[in-house]
């Protein structure tokens, strides 16, 4: 890298650039006592020294000019839930799953069931409404006379998520008639005590012989969807959620802070995370290097922290941050911020202006 | 949460064998696996108890385990695998769907890899800015003192390696939980 | 008909947006004049519109083959891959085997497992955006000296002689390249391996080994000969004594998905996995006891299925294409898989 910021530099100087704004005194002179080393071109390089040395008093005269130096942190949720298959997507898993059904050795009923036993019939019972071992792929025999058709004609439901699921519970579900000692023999089998118990096979938690209802599984768009409640980490559950804070001014960004000190980035995110949102989140600061940038020029300009500053505008540096518990709390921050939201990417963009939606958009996950 | 897993899990446990290795050495017949099941299994030796007791009296060998003896049904099963035949129009209709698969991947690879080239570009113009900036802002030329302060401090890698929290790893799923998200955690 | 389904389904959506329909709605790649003129020049079966709803209802492949008078030539069913391949000279060639009628064909992925998506959308932007190294305008990598080495010396017999390896060993050890988006390190496989040596007496305990891994890595097995023979292990020569099994693609991701989310934390005081793990080329291997492997949905489905005894611990190979160990490291920790100790690079 060292190699490489020299070779910038030389070129930027052989160019003959010019120094972008007011360069600072110890930067001038750094540059020009180096090119003196560097000793190549002397002619063109005494010309730009003459020059930087004419710019120099100007600038040390007038207020000092600067812009603020802000850390912005990127919080995000990751998705929680995989994303809603498209129709092709669904349409092709059940065309290779009944592909492979016609490719796949016939199913050992006795290696998974014991002969005689309940859950044997009830097998047996279960096989010969749908013909296959699998039960997720509809009525299809593929070692039978028909095997050879195994498309599904326009508008099967077979392909649908919905559909599967519905039909695993169903075959979950069915009642168990016999005799409870199967249960029983099966947890002694069962290494380390730990029980095949009802939480992964719903339907075989039948202590006292009788039809337990399957749990359904919850929905995959959650009541905060319906409601719409912006604060909420239950929503879109399938997306990123980014949280955005109304500042001061009463814009919504992303929450950020002057750095403090000597502080470096890193440090100033995780500062700003606790000092904008509470304690009561569990985050993580993925890396040291900002993934965003967002610079702004204030129309006018504003006196700084120090005496004889004044800022001409801010520069804001994204870190991020993900949440894994917790949920923001703003009754104690402070950054004077008034509001908090979790929005997906596309809600985003109407809800802050449209300048910061250029510096930020690049740097969000689509999904 | 663990449901999902597990009804995936049985995806497999029902798809047995799934990689035809084996040759194919008979062709499909026209009995249904149920009938073929019930059969085949009565066919062999664990079921007829007369000739287990003569083998135990004359080896003397001890008595082989029926499980091990499913397992072996299982592993080498009569009826391997055979190759597809398929009509002309069904081949061409496999052969539509095949290249619609290939192309429908190649645009979902292309979108993923062009997202990951969006915030790689978003991370350099970012880093860029920081590497020219002073300590005061200001975009001056490198080679200052205090230019470049915060991205030297940036591009470290000290604690990166080896700290990623065990709570970040968590996989996707299926269908939500029921207790949802956690928002009482508290520190 | 799949076909006809996927007309209508995914045909007019194919040739513009191909993404979930969670993304919003935008043109996948700028079109331009020549795509237009393209298309009109070629008229897609996708731009015919699918049939009226009593066709689709009244169509029934079954009752048609079966309301045939006559049968269709035989003839047409004839083609029969080879059984084995005869040399590129005969007559008689085997298909590729993406063609089903092939005896390689494997019917392709059933389903986009949940590790995968994850990695997607969480974990490689992440690891991006974690091991990013900016590269300043203009920069150019210092060249690389040479990794082998010439022969030193005034021996006449150096002269012309190929370069010679590293030094402490011949093999070349992976470059690492500069990381970029193109370059994340991600999961290319895994590989389980069981060595059963009491199946040099009993061929029982290879047999439930190779089962018991069918069974957690949904892959055929394949068995291994002892090459030498040690009086200690109780090994012989030539007699199979391990097992293993090697997965690609979606069966990796159902298989580390089923052993982070079930297995790994239902083992009683498991630590993690070792940090000095690793081949120092990105592979990383850890063990399972054998109660372990029997915390697998698949084997305890049919738990009393398998002799108890029997069943095997075995070693997990996690392939991935990061090149050194740092790297893989850091993958799997975004997974869920935990390290302790001293790490080894």
């Amino acid at each position: 890298m060292n190699t490489g910021q020299r070779s910038a530099r030389q070129i930027a100087l052989k160019a003959g650039w010019p120094a972008k704004g007011p360069v600072c005194f110890s930067c001038q002179h750094q540059i020009s006592r180096r090119t003196y080393a560097i000793a190549a071109a002397a002619a063109v390089e005494t010309q730009t020294q003459a020059n930087l040395s004419h710019i120099l008093p100007v600038t040390s005269t007038s207020s000092q000019q600067a812009y603020q130096v802000r850390a912005g942190v990127v919080l995000s949720r990751p998705p929680l839930l995989t994303r809603d298959l498209h129709p092709f997507e669904k349409a092709f898993y059940l065309y290779q799953r009944r592909l492979n059904e016609r490719l796949a050795l016939p199913f050992t009923r006795y290696f998974y069931f014991k002969k005689g036993t309940p859950t044997d019939v009830e097998w047996k019972r279960k096989v010969k409404a749908r013909l296959t071992p699998a039960r997720d792929i509809g009525v299809y025999n593929a070692y039978g006379d028909e095997g050879w058709n195994d498309e599904v004609l326009v508008g099967a439901k077979e392909a649908e998520t919905e559909w599967q699921v519905e039909s695993l519970l169903k075959d979950a579900e069915a009642p168990i008639t016999g005799i409870p000692g199967q249960e029983s023999e099966n947890g002694a089998g069962a290494p380390n005590g730990v029980e095949f118990d009802g939480e992964q096979t719903p339907g075989v938690s039948s202590e006292k012989g009788k039809v337990e209802a399957v749990e359904r599984l919850m929905p995959r768009v959650t009541t905060a969807d319906r409601k719409g409640d912006m604060k909420s980490l239950d929503r879109l559950l399938q997306r990123s959620l980014y949280l955005l804070v109304k500042n001061k001014e009463g814009r919504w960004t992303f929450p950020d802070d002057r750095l403090m000190g000597k502080e470096n980035l890193h440090q100033a995110a995780e500062r700003v995370l606790v000092q904008a949102g509470g304690l009561n989140m569990n985050t993580w600061v993925v890396g040291n290097a900002p993934i965003g940038y967002y610079s702004f020029d204030f129309p006018t300009r504003r006196p700084g922290l120090q005496k004889n500053a004044e800022e001409l505008g801010e520069k804001v540096f994204f870190m991020k941050a993900r949440i894994m518990a917790g949920q923001a709390n703003l009754t104690e921050n402070k950054l004077g911020l008034s509001d908090f939201k979790w929005l997906a990417k596309e809600e985003i963009q109407s809800a802050v202006t449209p300048r910061y939606w250029n510096a930020v958009r690049n740097m969000l996950a689509e999904r | 949460m663990r449901r999902s897993t597990i009804l995936h899990s049985f995806y497999s446990a029902f798809r047995p064998l799934s990689t035809r290795t084996l040759p194919a050495n008979c062709l499909r017949k026209s009995f249904s696996p149920i009938t073929q099941s019930l059969r085949a299994p009565n066919a062999a030796p664990f079921s007829s108890s007369s000739r287990l007791l003569a083998r135990k009296g004359k080896g003397g060998g001890q008595k082989k385990d029926n499980r091990i003896t499913q397992i072996r049904y299982h592993l080498t099963h009569q009826k391997t695998p055979r190759p597809l035949r398929f009509s002309r129009l069904r081949a061409l209709r496999h052969w539509t769907i095949h290249r619609a698969w290939q192309l429908f991947r190649a645009k979902q690879r292309t979108a993923e890899q062009l997202e990951l080239e969006r915030q790689y570009n978003s991370m350099r113009e970012a880093c860029e800015a920081l590497r020219l900036m002073d300590e005061r802002g200001m975009s001056g030329q490198e080679g200052g003192r205090e230019v470049g302060r915060l991205y030297r401090i940036a591009m470290e890698k000290k604690g990166i390696w080896d700290n990623v929290p065990i709570e970040y790893a968590r996989i996707q799923m299926d269908y939500p939980s029921r207790e949802g998200w956690n928002h009482e955690w508290t520190r | 008909m799949a076909l006809r389904e996927l007309r209508f389904k995914a045909g007019s959506a194919l040739w513009r947006d191909l993404r979930p329909s969670i993304y919003p709605a935008r043109p996948f790649f700028t079109r331009d004049a020549s795509t237009n003129a393209l298309q009109d020049l070629e008229s897609s079966s996708f731009t015919v519109p699918p049939p009226s709803e009593d066709i689709v209802k009244s169509y029934d492949p079954v009752a048609r083959s079966k309301s045939r008078k006559n049968e269709l030539p035989p003839s047409r069913y004839q083609y029969r891959s080879p059984k084995y391949y005869r040399g590129p000279l005969h007559p008689h060639q085997p298909p590729p085997p993406s063609d089903p009628s092939s005896r390689l064909f494997t019917p392709g992925p059933f389903s986009l497992p949940r590790l995968e998506q994850t990695y997607q959308s969480t974990i490689a932007p992440d690891l991006l955006t974690l091991t990013y190294t900016h590269f300043p305008p203009g920069y150019r990598a210092p060249p690389k000296a040479q990794r082998l080495r010439s022969w030193e010396g005034d021996s006449p017999y150096f002269k012309n002689r190929p370069l010679r390896g590293p030094r402490g060993g011949d093999n070349l050890r992976l470059l690492t390249p500069p990381k970029t988006f193109r370059n994340i390190p991600k999961i290319t496989g895994v590989t389980l391996h069981s060595m059963v040596p009491d199946a040099v007496d009993d061929s029982a305990h290879l047999h439930v080994a190779g089962m018991v891994m069918q069974a957690i890595s949904n892959v055929r097995a394949t068995t291994h000969k002892a090459r030498r023979s040690v009086q200690q292990w109780g090994l012989r020569e030539g007699k199979y004594v391990s097992v293993t099994a090697s997965m690609k693609g979606e069966d990796t991701f159902h298989f580390l998905g089923k052993l982070i989310d079930v297995v790994l934390p239902r083992i009683k005081e498991w630590k993690g996995v070792k940090g000095t793990s690793g081949d120092s080329s990105g592979n990383i291997t850890f063990g399972l006891p054998r109660d372990a492997v029997a915390l697998f949905p698949e084997v305890e489905v049919n738990y009393d299925m398998y002799p108890p005894k029997m069943i095997p611990g075995c070693h997990i190979t996690i392939h991935s294409s990061a090149t050194n160990d740092r790297d893989a490291r850091l993958l799997l920790q975004s997974i869920g898989i935990p390290f302790y100790g001293k790490v080894v690079n």
